[in-house]
């Protein structure tokens, strides 16, 4: 069984991540904060995610992970499932729930936003939005 | 049962129930006795006498047969197949710092490129050079190349792999001061060199793909513009509907350097003045479009629709006076030959017949009276309404002159409301209808007419479902005004001024930057920047297009609709039904043409005098030629004065011999003595007075609607190239 679930770049879910997700920054800060969209989902309606652990009841959470001491910090990262970020934390992780149901409306849209605090210049891909290891059924 | 020691044992005894017990099977066992005595025979009889005398308590002995029963035991199984899935959002942060500006005389600067290929940093072995270059509404593409690695790679497993292309700059210590994103894509092609075994990977951030992936909505949000099903393919794919909505407005859309698409007009205020200290040494260039190229248009928009009309007609008869009738012998007129003659006229009754009593008793002076026994089935005259219905097409034109430079190019666009005549034919054809609009029955798909109780006509435009009605084609006539505009100022942009920097990653195709140099001058939007990173050579540079030919497209005032003309024939709305008497000396000669209502004669007729049918008939006047026409703008033809022939006619509709003419140059009371529709030529009774093109003819056997005549411009403002000649 091939899965369906995936991160795409576009509500349709029609296009999946390649690559990075790109975020550019000046080192003097100037330019802010960065929003990107990306969506968490299947076009399969009848397909289901959910945690491997205790299906159906433990939470999936997508987490900022740093996988190293130097580049960007997890703090530069803040991830929220509405554009507004408000009571979400810099470098908290986000909970999507116990499952995710497919079909193109189901599909969950997570806003990544970054701010460089570093101004170190230079390019970081030493961070990564990580889900729980999940099953699709 | 009891049993009890008798003679020779022990037997049973007891006492038998009253009335008896019937036999009953019993199964007992007795034991006997016997005692022989030496020498003497003995018979032993033993008699058996079994009564049943009171309660037995019997003891039935039962086979019980226990088997294994058989049981079939059913378990449902569950089996859950599942595919782990781990989700993994790489980021990628890019922090750089402003981008230092090259320092005229200063030491060089020191730079690198950076690229990723599939996620893994390929920089080491880039060699040649690396180019990006990204143009208007084209995808940004890319190249680079890759030195041996000594391994064996197949060529399809490069494919689609995502790659990333990055500058960097640093500072004369060797410490890094920037790093700016330039590409990012999909490996398109890559082509090998087998001499040299340099991999060139040739990439493109897959605009069209990412096109072709999105929904209509997403492409109306990312563009702006208008879009009419009536003027474009509505099943066309997402990248031609983008294509067509993007025809409608002054801009492209392309993608940045991390490849997302973005629509940029073609209008803006500077962001940025590039000097000569910036730009590299004889790289500084105008370049102009060839007057030849700019062009304006004439478009010629028409809407067809097809417009219903029932017209009222009054249908009003007299008899002759009584006293006339009666002096005269005449008979009485019929009320059934009224209706048969209505019913026969080719006209529908839409009311009831008002009829004019025929009197039961008549009192003749001095001779006495007359009495009618039928007089309910006679009358004296009748009042009623007729319709006819019948439907026209309706052609409103609009000529709208865009641009003002150039020569003129004539294009036309039709927007019809299409629909199945045969559609309501099947169902109803209407004996009065002149084509195939079914009104009577309000069954079709087309509307249904209420009857006209008067004199005139009723119009309605009929539009069916998914037709374009007036709301559609107003937006039709709107994103063909401004495809149009949009081609006549692509005609006219392509003047700008080229120029080399020093590699700037930050120009971009959304930035509109001003050149002020000392010999070459203009401002505009960035229509290409090529960026090349010269390994071998060392040299790093953007070479930059500023297109000097700004444009907007203001908004398209929504078209002025004109009055369709409802000319009516005179005389067309009354049904003629007179008295015709004959038998009397002054009768003429029976025509039955001319002579429609009651015909009679009377009781002696004169020797020699014309006779007529005794009959009712009623003539109702027919949908004339102009009327039911079709309603377009006049043609237009070429004439020259002092000859008779008119030529270039753009529609020969309603020519026909004798068929009057008018126009401007033309004699009044002109006929057409010949008409030839393949030439497009007519010939005339009187020549031309006039010379000219385009002139405007009308035949009196059509009804004409105007010609409208806009203008729309897109606003061109040209900022340069100035030049110091």
């Amino acid at each position: 069984m091939a899965t369906t679930f995936g991160v795409f770049t576009d509500a349709a879910l029609t296009t999946p991540l390649a690559g990075t997700l790109d975020f550019a920054q000046a080192a003097d800060g100037s330019t802010g904060p960065v929003v990107a969209t990306v969506y968490i989902g299947s076009a399969a309606g009848t397909r289901v995610l959910r945690a491997v652990a205790n299906p159906g009841v433990d939470p999936l959470v997508l987490t900022v992970t740093d996988s190293s001491a130097g580049g960007s910090p997890a703090a530069d990262v803040t991830i929220a499932l509405d554009e507004t970020f408000v009571g979400r934390t810099p470098g908290a992780s986000l909970v999507l729930g116990t499952q995710i149901n497919g079909g193109l409306a189901n599909a969950v849209a997570v806003y990544v936003r970054v701010e460089d605090s570093t101004g170190e210049i230079g390019l970081s891909t030493d961070l990564s939005l990580v889900l729980t290891l999940a099953e699709e059924l | 049962m009891t049993f009890g020691r008798g003679l020779f044992g022990q037997g049973l005894f007891g006492r038998e129930a009253a009335g008896g017990g019937g036999p009953e099977p019993v199964s007992i066992s007795v034991p006997l006795r016997v005692a022989v005595v030496a020498g003497s025979v003995a018979t032993l009889r033993v008699r058996l006498r079994i009564r049943v005398r009171g309660e037995v308590s019997l003891s039935v002995p039962l086979a019980i047969d226990v088997q294994r029963p058989a049981v079939r035991l059913l378990v449902p199984l569950a089996i859950r197949v599942t595919q782990q899935v781990a989700l993994v959002v790489p980021l990628s942060v890019t922090v750089s710092a402003a981008l230092p500006g090259p320092v005229p005389g200063g030491e060089a600067f020191i730079w690198a490129g950076r690229v990723t290929l599939d996620g893994v940093d390929v920089t080491a072995r880039l060699t040649g050079t690396i180019e990006v270059e990204a143009e208007e509404d084209a995808a940004r593409v890319a190249r680079f190349s890759l030195a041996p690695a000594g391994a064996m790679v197949a060529l399809s497993s490069l494919a689609r792999r995502p790659v990333t292309i990055a500058f960097e700059r640093f500072d004369a210590a060797g410490v890094r001061t920037g790093i700016w994103r330039l590409f990012t894509g999909l490996v398109d092609g890559p082509e090998y060199d087998a001499a040299t075994r340099v991999l060139t990977l040739v990439c493109s951030d897959a605009r069209q793909a990412k096109i072709a992936a999105m929904t209509r909505a997403q492409i109306d949000a990312l563009v702006p513009g208008v879009w009419s099903p009536f003027v474009f393919d509505r099943d066309s794919t997402s990248e031609q509907y983008l294509v067509d909505r993007l025809g409608t407005t002054a801009g492209s859309v392309d993608g940045d350097a991390y490849g997302a698409l973005a629509f940029t007009p073609w209008a803006g205020s500077v962001g940025r003045v590039i000097t000569e200290a910036e730009i590299l040494d004889e790289s500084l260039s105008p370049f102009l479009v060839g007057a030849a190229s700019a062009r304006r248009s004439r478009l010629t928009v028409t809407y067809r629709r097809p417009q219903a009309v029932v017209r009222g007609i009054l249908f009003q008869y007299q008899s002759p006076p009584l006293a006339d009738q009666f002096y005269l012998g005449l008979k009485a007129l019929a009320r059934n030959a009224v209706e048969q003659a209505l019913g026969g006229s080719g006209a529908t009754v839409v009311s009831d017949i008002s009829w004019m009593e025929y009197p039961a008793r008549a009192q003749v002076e001095r001779v006495g009276a007359i009495v009618a026994a039928d007089a309910q089935a006679l009358c004296l005259g009748a009042t009623c309404w007729l319709n006819r219905r019948y439907s026209r097409w309706i052609d409103e034109t609009w000529q709208v002159s865009i641009g003002t430079e150039g020569p003129v190019t004539d294009e036309s666009r039709g927007v019809s409301v299409e629909w199945d005549p045969t559609d309501s034919d099947q169902r109803r054809l209407p004996g009065n209808a002149v084509t195939a609009f079914a009104v009577a029955m309000n069954e079709g798909p087309v509307p249904r007419i209420a009857p006209m109780l008067g004199m005139g006509e009723r119009h309605v435009d009929y539009v069916p479902a998914d037709q374009p009605d007036s709301a559609a084609f107003v937006v039709a006539y709107t994103a063909s005004v401004l495809t149009a505009a949009r081609q006549v100022a692509e005609s006219l942009r392509g003047s700008g001024v080229s120029f080399e920097l020093a590699l700037d990653p930050n120009v971009s195709l959304r930035d509109f930057l001003e050149v002020d140099t000392a010999v070459v001058a203009g401002a505009g939007k960035v229509r290409k920047v090529v960026h090349r990173m010269d390994i071998d050579a060392g040299t790093a540079v953007t070479a930059v297009e500023v297109e000097c030919v700004s444009v907007t497209l203001p908004p398209v005032p929504a078209p002025a609709r004109q009055a369709v003309p409802t000319k009516i024939k005179p005389g067309a709305l009354v049904a003629k039904a007179q008295s015709w008497i004959g038998g009397q000396m002054s009768s003429p000669v029976w025509n039955e043409k001319t002579m429609f209502g009651y015909s009679t004669n009377v009781a002696s007729p004169a020797t020699g005098a014309n006779l007529y049918p005794e009959q009712m008939s009623v003539m109702v006047p027919g949908i004339e030629e102009a009327a039911q026409g079709a309603v377009a703008p006049p043609p237009t033809c070429s004439m020259t004065a002092g000859s008779d022939v008119l030529t270039a006619l753009t529609s020969t509709d309603g020519f026909d011999l004798d068929v009057g003419i008018s126009g401007v140059g033309i004699p009044p009371g002109t006929v057409l003595v010949a008409v030839t529709p393949s030439a497009r030529t007519a010939r005339l009774s009187q020549a031309a007075t006039v010379t000219g093109v385009e002139r405007e003819v009308r035949v009196e056997t059509r009804q004409y609607i105007n010609r409208v005549r806009v203008s729309y411009h897109p606003t061109i403002v040209r900022n340069g190239p100035t030049v110091g000649a």
